[in-house]
């Protein structure tokens, strides 16, 4: 069974401890569809800054989401695939990667936030193609270890499983010695998204 | 090597009948695909699936400067008119009256978050919706779905919605008898039943325990059940007073009494009775005018009756119009815990608020039902893990979705309150105020109906906010209110029916549309929903919070002792509540005040370029051409089969193709023809074999003889030559019941 899941999800938490003005998010992301500043087909803005814990403010693309996502209690920029996975998994993470890393920097920009791009959480949603099992939580473990030494050249990242219980969808925590860089996540053999 | 699929997975899991009819519409989506099956009826059949629409699904968007063209990556390819293929849109999921077991929850917040953005909306109509979905993963989620015995068949479309009832039947202090055995059978009853096929419009049914309280809501439906005990011959005899030809939408109508007392033996024959009469005469071509409360109207409820006794004594004996009967004496709700006083019990801070508003005794003592207080109806997939999990702990498989957008967990023992309490908190879903003016109802409004005129979640977030931040000092009085948004005039936020109620409308300022909201004052929730609000001015979005403000200080410093809202609103008379509401119906100009040309949550200027053909209404399309669409996809699914090299099922399935090809040209004549292969056949040679109805000018019987002889005839032995000329057969018997329906009943409706 391939690895590639449904629904890959990469984010990277805020540094910033006063907590982020989640409605601020609206303009931001409005803009951006005004401006085509990310990439991707987009399409909306989804405001859930009303329920707890959740998925903060989504920009609603056609292959993947962009938002401030709330979750876990922790706010961070996040950029969830959900279509054109690609073939392979590392084309899929790297893409997510680098797609998240480009919303956290315009972020920066536009709203004054600082994201730490040396810890990434990564979570695959997909209970058919990966789900929460020993062996498949080990197996995606080992492709995370080989893909940040291999593709990426980091080979200090630490990765941890933060999957929460046995019904949630698995989740890693990666740590790297440095911030990632846009630079890191260019020329790593994925495609960009054909820009609509 | 083939990947596993949930097909394969699930198999086992799902009630053949709905593994079926997922595998028919995933066949229809092929045809569609493959540019054979029309778009009206593709998009018909998808929203009888509860597959529907989303804003911007025509493939266009205002972004606040400029209309963009949004390029799908499937191109033209669509799923109804001005519906593009990839667009994302919404799946409305029906929970039966509310009823959900611990495992469903779990099943709903994994397809939240792997199918839709990670929220879960609660409907005034007790469904889910999951929202951004794409068509592509609807058949998978089906069967994820139907595994734990859950459809989304008929959640929209032109047919039987999801039957609610009262989230407290059961457990209600005030009612007659439980009504959940009744509405669950009810629902099933009439799942896909054939008399609910050939609708104008949807048809919505309700379930009440008692007259004097709102929770079933039943004058406001198609048809509603209020149950009666009635003594017969010295006996307690259970009955429900049925209702019909309620609603709220544009024009709204109290229901009318049908039957003051139909014992409970009759309550399924004579919904179908109903929905016969409603197929028969309801109207098809105008929409605005197709629900039944219309045709109620048109006939008086008289000639509706006596319409309906007739059809009552036409219809053919169903058995299972009582076998559900035997189990009633048996159905039962099991706690968990056992039952136990709160006495002495520490109570954590915020407990007692939380207690006025969210807790319910329940007429077993010692037990209670809370209610989760949700905003807008919505809860993320960690809070819906979280919450199975509580439920497990508290409340077992006693949960219960409302029509005032929440979830209620029965046969809470009260000792136990106090821990729920905490733990709820912990997932924030422990809000007190539930059921009081801070637990504002709104309709998706613009945020993502393709009807939506102004936001009404924008204006009910900020309305709930600013009441929430002050609901500690806000008069007893006013705590009680209802208020209830909807996008537009539609009424899906049930705005007629709140004591403020606010429907989404625009006007113009210069050049430029201003979001408005027509404020709609002394509706009556309470008695099932007894009588409706009076408009009473449009303001603008922006001035609806002051307005607020106004009206419920006004109410709690002028009225007097125990006078209702609506009593006060009678008080004050139309003009005086007309000029409370003046002094906000002012724009300022846009270079004054620009905030009032944006919507809530929305920082776009407004502009109503977005607002599309909504689905609400279905597409009209005839019986016959939804019907003939069953036959396509399952010859689809013989080709299918035979590219397999599985000649069985593949000779099985064209036999089969015919046998609904001619079921659906026999059922425009003789609705009762059955399922079974024999009526079929018989009916089709009696009705259009024999009267050479069927006959092609040149091959005469030639198309005909192909279902008669393989039903004469069925073959021993099939190779893959047999189930090769089957197909080719079906195909040619198909076109052929195209052609012959179309001689004999004209075209397809437009
Ligand atoms: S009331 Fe109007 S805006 Fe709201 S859901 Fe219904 S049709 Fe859409």
């Amino acid at each position: 069974m391939s690895l590639i899941p449904k629904r890959l999800s990469v984010k990277f938490f805020t540094k910033d401890k006063a907590g982020v003005e989640l409605e601020s998010l609206i303009g931001v992301f409005q803009s951006w569809i005004q401006q085509q500043a990310v990439e991707g087909l987009l399409i909306d803005v989804a405001d859930y800054s009303h329920v707890f814990a959740g998925p903060g403010v989504l920009l609603i693309g056609d292959e993947g989401d962009y938002s401030l996502d709330v979750s876990g209690g922790r706010a961070g920029v996040q950029y969830t695939r959900k279509r054109q996975q690609g073939h392979s998994l590392e084309g899929l993470i790297t893409t997510c990667l680098r797609l998240a890393r480009q919303a956290g920097a315009k972020l920066e920009e536009d709203l004054a936030l600082t994201f730490d791009y040396s810890t990434v959480q990564i979570t695959f949603f997909d209970r058919l193609k990966t789900p929460n099992t020993p062996e498949v939580v080990a197996q995606l473990q080992k492709v995370l270890a080989s893909f940040f030494t291999e593709q990426l050249g980091i080979s200090e990242a630490q990765i941890d499983n933060v999957t929460e219980g046995p019904r949630y969808a698995p989740a890693f925590l990666v740590t790297l010695p440095q911030a990632l860089e846009a630079t890191d996540l260019q020329n790593t053999g994925t495609e960009a998204i054909q820009q609509a | 090597m083939t990947e596993q699929t949930w097909k394969d997975v699930l198999q086992d899991k799902m009630p053949p009948q709905l593994a079926e009819e997922i595998d028919i519409f995933e066949g229809q989506m092929e045809l569609r695909k493959q540019g054979k099956l029309d778009e009206r009826v593709f998009a018909e059949m998808r929203l009888r699936r509860g597959a529907y629409g989303q804003r911007y699904d025509n493939g266009k968007r205002h972004d606040g400067i400029e209309t963009r063209h949004l390029p799908f990556p499937s191109g033209d390819l669509t799923k109804g008119p001005e519906t593009m293929w990839d667009a994302p849109g919404m799946l409305r999921i029906k929970i039966p009256f509310g009823g959900l077991t611990t495992e469903q929850m779990e099943v709903l917040a994994e397809l939240a978050e792997e199918y839709s953005d990670h929220i879960l909306h609660v409907t005034t109509r007790q469904d889910i919706q999951l929202h951004y979905i794409h068509i592509d993963d609807t058949p998978d989620i089906m069967r994820r779905l139907a595994a734990v015995g859950i459809t989304t068949r008929e959640a929209c479309g032109n047919s039987v919605r999801n039957v609610t009832a009262c989230p407290f039947a059961g457990v209600c202090r005030d009612q007659a008898f439980d009504v959940t055995p009744y509405s669950k059978a009810t629902a099933e009853y009439l799942l896909g039943h054939d008399d609910v096929q050939d609708f104008g419009r949807k048809f919505k049914i309700a379930f009440s325990g008692c007259e004097d309280h709102a929770c079933g809501l039943v004058k406001i439906h198609d048809m509603g059940f209020l149950a009666r005990v009635k003594e017969i011959d010295g006996e307690q005899k259970r009955g429900f007073t049925i209702f019909v030809g309620g609603g709220l939408g544009t024009v709204p109508h109290q229901a009318k009494v049908l039957y003051e007392f139909v014992p409970e033996e009759e309550i399924l024959p004579v919904s179908q009775a109903v929905a016969r009469v409603f197929a028969r005469l309801g109207e098809k071509r105008n929409r605005n005018r197709a629900r039944l409360k219309f045709l109620v109207a048109q006939l008086g409820i008289e000639e509706f009756r006596r319409l309906v006794d007739e059809e009552r004594k036409t219809l053919p004996y169903d058995e299972r119009w009582t076998t559900y009967l035997q189990d009633v004496p048996n159905y039962k709700e099991a706690p968990i815990r056992p039952a136990a006083a709160l006495n002495g019990v520490e109570k954590p801070e915020g407990f007692d608020a939380w207690y006025a508003s969210n807790v319910y005794q329940q007429r077993q003592a010692g037990y209670v039902t809370v209610t989760i207080n949700l905003p807008l109806g919505d809860l993320t997939a960690r809070q819906m893990y979280q919450l199975a999990d509580i439920a497990r702990q508290y409340a077992g498989d006693n949960v219960r979705l409302t029509v005032e957008q929440n979830i209620v967990l029965r046969w809470i023992s009260e000792a136990d309150l106090p821990n729920l309490y905490h733990d709820l908190k912990a997932v924030g879903l422990g809000d007190a105020g539930a059921g009081t003016i801070v637990d504002i109802t709104s309709c998706p409004g613009t945020d993502t109906c393709k009807l939506g005129i102004a936001s009404s979640r924008g204006l009910a977030g900020e309305l709930r906010r600013r009441l929430g931040e002050k609901n500690a000092s806000l008069p007893e009085a006013v705590k009680d209110l209802k208020i209830k948004i909807s996008g537009c005039f539609n009424s899906c936020g049930q705005h007629h029916i709140a004591d403020i109620g606010l429907f989404g409308n625009s006007r113009r300022a210069g050049n430029r549309k201003v979001p408005h909201f027509q404020v709609v004052l002394g509706g009556r929730w309470r008695d099932n929903a007894s009588s409706y609000g009076l408009a009473v001015g449009a303001v603008p979005a922006k001035s609806v919070p002051i307005l607020v403000d106004t009206i419920i200080n006004r109410y709690a410093t002028e009225r007097e002792k125990g006078e209702s809202f609506q009593d006060w609103i009678r008080r004050l008379g139309k003009v005086a509540v007309r000029e409370m509401v003046r002094p906000f119906m002012n724009i300022p100009p846009f270079e004054l005040d620009p905030s009032f040309y944006s919507d809530w949550g929305d920082t776009r200027v407004y502009g109503i370029g977005d607002i599309g053909v909504g689905e609400c209404a279905g597409e009209v399309v005839s019986l016959f051409s939804m019907e003939i669409a069953k036959a396509e996809s399952v010859h689809f699914e013989a080709l299918v089969a035979l590219d397999d090299g599985d000649y069985v099922t593949a000779e099985n399935r064209a036999y089969e193709s015919m046998l609904l090809a001619a079921r659906a040209l026999v059922r425009t004549q003789y609705l009762d023809v059955g399922n079974e292969p024999d009526d079929i056949v018989k009916e089709f040679r009696t009705r259009f074999y024999d009267t050479k109805l069927f006959f092609d000018p040149f091959a005469k019987g030639k198309f005909a003889n192909y279902l008669l002889d393989r039903h004469a005839n069925p073959p021993d032995e099939i190779d893959e030559d047999k189930a090769h000329r089957l197909i080719k057969e079906a195909r040619l018997f198909i076109e052929a019941t195209y052609t012959c329906e179309a001689r004999v009943n004209g075209v397809i409706v437009n």
